[in-house]
């Protein structure tokens, strides 16, 4: 049992370390997230700047102000969330990620975790720099203490809490937006849900007049709900409190996490996702990974170690480009196997021969699909 | 000398295979073998129609607790009008003139002002003068002059004309002298500081003016509304009557005027209309030649919002936003899958002529999102209407041509995104940063132009210079500088024109789709 509980943590944590590598690695996350901290800085900055208050009562929300920026680097985090699986899709690397880690709540409770991490990271930075970006230019735009205004702090209860709310907001949006691209496996698609979800509930809400239907769709919307914990002033007119807000955005992002987890767990992966499988593959030699060898893999038992050369790589239906044959390709299990294929479940460590894992370049071939035209098969 | 008999190879095969029409198909074939592309398009059209209906659901217009039944007045140009004005009036038979002193225009509110602070008393655009009217039905022909509280003299006729006159505002120090002149079915209106030097401030030709008319001295005054709090979208604000009280002396009639004495009406006062307590209590004096009428209402086109009391055509078209979203992601999709499935090497292979290839798929993508876009359109404005009507909501008429621009026109805006995205597609070869950036471009000037979210200009600038400008074609009623209203998007008011904002949406697809070229020419596979 406790071997058991042991075998559990240990993939856990080979995962994290696995996914770890595979999202710094790839060369889109960096530039992801230096954009959401920028652009955060930047719009809270330039909102800052347009704003003022010409007299005391003036009706605004200095904390609010600050934190404008966030509204726009939502965005940038959906796209970084969305590409931490719908990358894997797009390439075909969730096929060897599910190989080498056929827990796949292990694989996306993995995900989720090093996804929350980095969004913390930068929106704590974010967060940082917008409020301090609002500290300073704020009291030159009126929002002085003869206007009844002191300079943010986080010091101050509900500032910390909208600036601690804020980086939390940003880390459901990530999760919601993983959720959805973890189900329906398409980048593109993906974006256009949680964008769709974000945006069209305020806009429904903006052509609504009845003041009741208003109110529930705020309520219900996960950007204007979510965005309630950044609400200093003026509570009393907000659709929901601050913190049920942050929880109508936590209930979207479980509910996507959980639907996404779901259709994880019980779909192939490679249905309609797969280079071989789509209607705009062309047609050539269709490769499927393959284990090869391992006869009665499905049988219980002790563990067996493997037989010398079995490997996890391509079947040699045709020679590569380069004319070697594939299976010297592929990957080698350390470990011994238990099952395999039915259920997919060696605990052995894979290493990977590209010892890289970039999303394209593990274990698949890669030059497969993301070069020029082949025209020997 | 025998001349050779050798024949140069010929294919059986029929020449023309290569053509753009073949391109098209292909292209075609590409889309419809695609599940998910077609389900998606079809679930563009399926929620421009629902989230269209669920926007109009939840506007409901309920007076004592049921459905109301009002209508609105229409005025001779076809368009909805508000008319409520005092009235002082005496009947013209004929060709005539009055002249009238205005010595003071003051205001107030109708309501105690709510949260005890600022006032609203006299607006920009209360309104007093003379006017001559066909007759006292709301929604009649008319042409006036006024002073205004704070736009100077004008000269407005048949309620969407307006011409400015003197500026300054009116005071017993600084009295304006007004004069109403008819002949026929032209009326022209003059203005003077001092009774003696007349300057012309304009002429209405009121086709089909009625011989006998009602003329006479009028005040009026339009709500005021004033932004309490702000959110994203979402703006409350408190709004409530006014009322203006003018001063008038040196009444002068001059011709066929028949005998009589002064009549006073309130316009727009039907048997169940409720009138501030100030209007009850007394609304018009006379003693000696001095005339005291207030007035509370307004004499001037109806606009959407706040302002307003009924909802465009348009309300019914929310939904196109997330046919927008979706039409984006298959458009993005319509290219990147290509690279994606590396079906882009076969397709160039095919054709070698790469921009052929890029304007067949956007005349694909485009006419699909077209149609998609027009049937979810040709559904939603005629549902929408209906459910705004029976839910007792008064819809502005609009001409059937404002109509089908708004059809048609959503339909291209749909497919012109399509296209754009498409080109954005094309340039990034990625279809989540493509997807984000249109939705970005086009969606969040749209949540930011309301007011205060920036200052109005740079909000204004936003929805001119970006790709959202092109809602812009929804557009049902035009914005009138007469009446003070907030017009934003979420009101239906664009700063550009219908087509012209098209045409800036136009403009960056087409950039889009020639930079793609260019790159897609430049670039390998």
């Amino acid at each position: 049992m406790s071997q058991a509980s042991y075998a559990g943590w240990a993939s856990m944590r080979e995962a994290l370390h696995a996914e770890w590598t595979k999202l710094r690695t790839a060369p889109s996350t960096i530039w992801l997230l230096a954009a959401v901290i920028a652009l955060t800085a930047a719009l809270s900055a330039a909102a800052a700047a347009a704003v003022t208050c010409p007299s005391a009562g003036c009706g605004q929300d200095p904390a609010k102000i600050s934190l404008t920026g966030i509204e726009l680097s939502q965005v940038i985090v959906a796209v970084l969330a969305v590409l931490v699986i719908g990358g894997e899709y797009s390439t075909g690397m969730i096929r060897t990620t599910l190989a080498a880690m056929p827990r796949r709540t292990t694989v996306l409770a993995a995900k989720a975790a090093i996804l929350t991490g980095l969004v913390l990271a930068a929106g704590a930075v974010a967060v940082l720099a917008s409020v301090l970006a609002g500290r300073l230019i704020l009291p030159g735009r009126g929002f002085t203490p003869a206007h009844g205004f002191v300079p943010l702090s986080l010091g101050d209860g509900p500032v910390l809490r909208a600036a601690a709310g804020s980086v939390l907001y940003l880390v459901l949006i990530a999760l919601l937006s993983l959720g959805a691209a973890t189900a329906v496996r398409e980048s593109a698609a993906a974006i256009g849900i949680v964008l769709g979800l974000l945006y069209l509930f305020p806009i429904i809400a903006a052509v609504v007049s009845d003041p009741h239907w208003r109110r529930h769709l705020e309520q219900i919307g996960p950007m204007s709900a979510g965005l309630a914990i950044q609400a200093t002033t003026g509570l009393r007119s907000l659709p929901l409190s601050p913190w049920a807000g942050l929880g109508v955005l936590a209930a979207w992002a479980a509910a996507a996490l959980l639907a996404g987890g779901l259709l994880f767990r019980l779909r192939d992966a490679l249905g309609g996702a797969g280079p071989a499988t789509h209607p705009l593959t062309p047609i050539c030699p269709r490769l499927t990974t393959k284990w090869v060898g391992s006869p009665n893999e499905s049988a219980p038992g002790p563990a067996r170690k493997p037989a010398a050369g079995t490997s996890c790589g391509w079947s040699p239906s045709a020679p590569g480009p380069d004319g070697s044959p594939r299976t010297s390709r592929g990957i080698t299990p350390r470990a011994p196997v238990r099952r395999w294929p039915s259920l997919s479940r060696p605990t052995g460590r894979y290493s990977c021969s590209a010892r890289r894992w970039t999303r394209s370049r593990c274990c698949t071939t890669p030059n497969l699909w993301s070069t020029g035209p082949t025209s020997g098969w | 000398m025998t001349t050779s008999t050798l024949t140069p190879y010929r294919s059986d095969l029929r020449p023309g295979r290569d053509g753009f029409a073949q391109l098209l198909r292909a292209e075609w074939t590409k889309f419809t073998t695609v599940r998910g592309w077609v389900i998606g398009v079809l679930a563009a059209a399926l929620v421009t129609v629902l989230l269209g209906l669920v926007s109009t659901a939840g506007n409901n217009a309920t007076c004592n607790g049921q459905i109301c039944r009002t209508t609105v007045p229409v005025g001779p140009g076809g368009e909805a009008v508000t008319d409520i004005f005092s009235f002082v009036h005496r009947p013209l038979d004929g060709n005539g003139s009055i002249t009238v002193r205005v010595t003071s225009l003051t205001g107030g509110n109708t309501s105690p002002h709510p949260g005890g602070q600022g006032t609203a008393g006299l607006q920009p655009w209360s309104k007093a003068g003379i006017i001559i009217k066909e007759n006292t039905r709301q929604g009649s022909a008319y042409a006036a002059i006024m002073v205004t509280g704070s736009h100077g003299v004008r000269m407005q006729y048949n309620y969407t004309g307006d011409t400015a006159g003197p500026a300054g505002t009116v005071s017993t120090a600084s009295p304006r002298w007004l004069r109403l002149a008819r002949s026929g079915d032209t009326i022209t209106g003059y203005a003077s500081a001092n009774g003696a030097a007349w300057t012309t401030v304009g002429t209405a030709r009121l086709a089909g003016l009625s011989r006998a008319v009602q003329a006479g001295l009028f005040a009026t005054s339009p709500a005021y509304t004033q932004v309490t709090s702000q959110r994203l979208l979402s703006t409350s604000s408190t709004s409530g009557g006014t009322l203006a009280t003018a001063v008038f002396d040196h009444v002068s009639l001059h011709g066929s005027w028949p005998r009589g004495a002064w009549r006073a009406s309130l316009i727009g006062g039907g048997p169940n209309a409720q009138y501030p307590v100030q209007i009850q209590r007394g609304w018009y004096h006379q003693a000696g030649g001095r005339f005291t009428v207030s007035g509370s209402g307004d004499i001037a086109p109806a606009v959407a919002g706040a302002a307003g009391p009924g909802q465009t055509i348009e309300r019914g078209l929310a939904g196109a936003w997330a046919g927008l979203i979706v039409l984006a992601v298959v458009g993005a999709m319509f290219i990147t899958a290509e690279y994606r499935r590396g079906l882009i090497r076969t397709t160039l292979a095919a054709s070698p002529r790469r921009g052929r290839v890029l304007a067949a798929k956007a005349i694909v993508i485009g006419a699909v999102a077209f149609v998609a876009g027009l049937a979810g359109a040709a559904t939603a404005v005629p549902l929408g209407q209906r459910l705004l009507r029976d839910n007792g909501n008064i819809v502005y008429p609009v001409t059937p041509l404002t109509e089908v621009r708004i059809v048609v026109g959503t339909a291209a805006l749909l497919a012109v995104a399509a296209v754009l995205a498409l080109g954005l597609g094309a340039i990034v070869r990625r279809s989540a940063a493509a997807v984000a950036a249109i939705i970005v471009v086009i969606v969040v000037p749209y949540i930011l132009a309301v007011p205060h979210v920036l200052s109005v200009g740079t909000a204004q600038w936003l929805l001119r210079i970006t790709p959202a400008a092109g809602f812009a074609i929804q557009q049902s009623i035009p914005q009138y500088p007469q009446v003070s209203n907030d017009y934003t998007p979420s009101n239906g008011y664009y700063p550009l024109a219908p087509w012209a904002g098209f045409a800036v949406l136009c403009c960056y697809a087409a950039v889009a789709l020639g930079l793609a070229i260019v790159l897609l020419r430049r670039r390998d596979a």
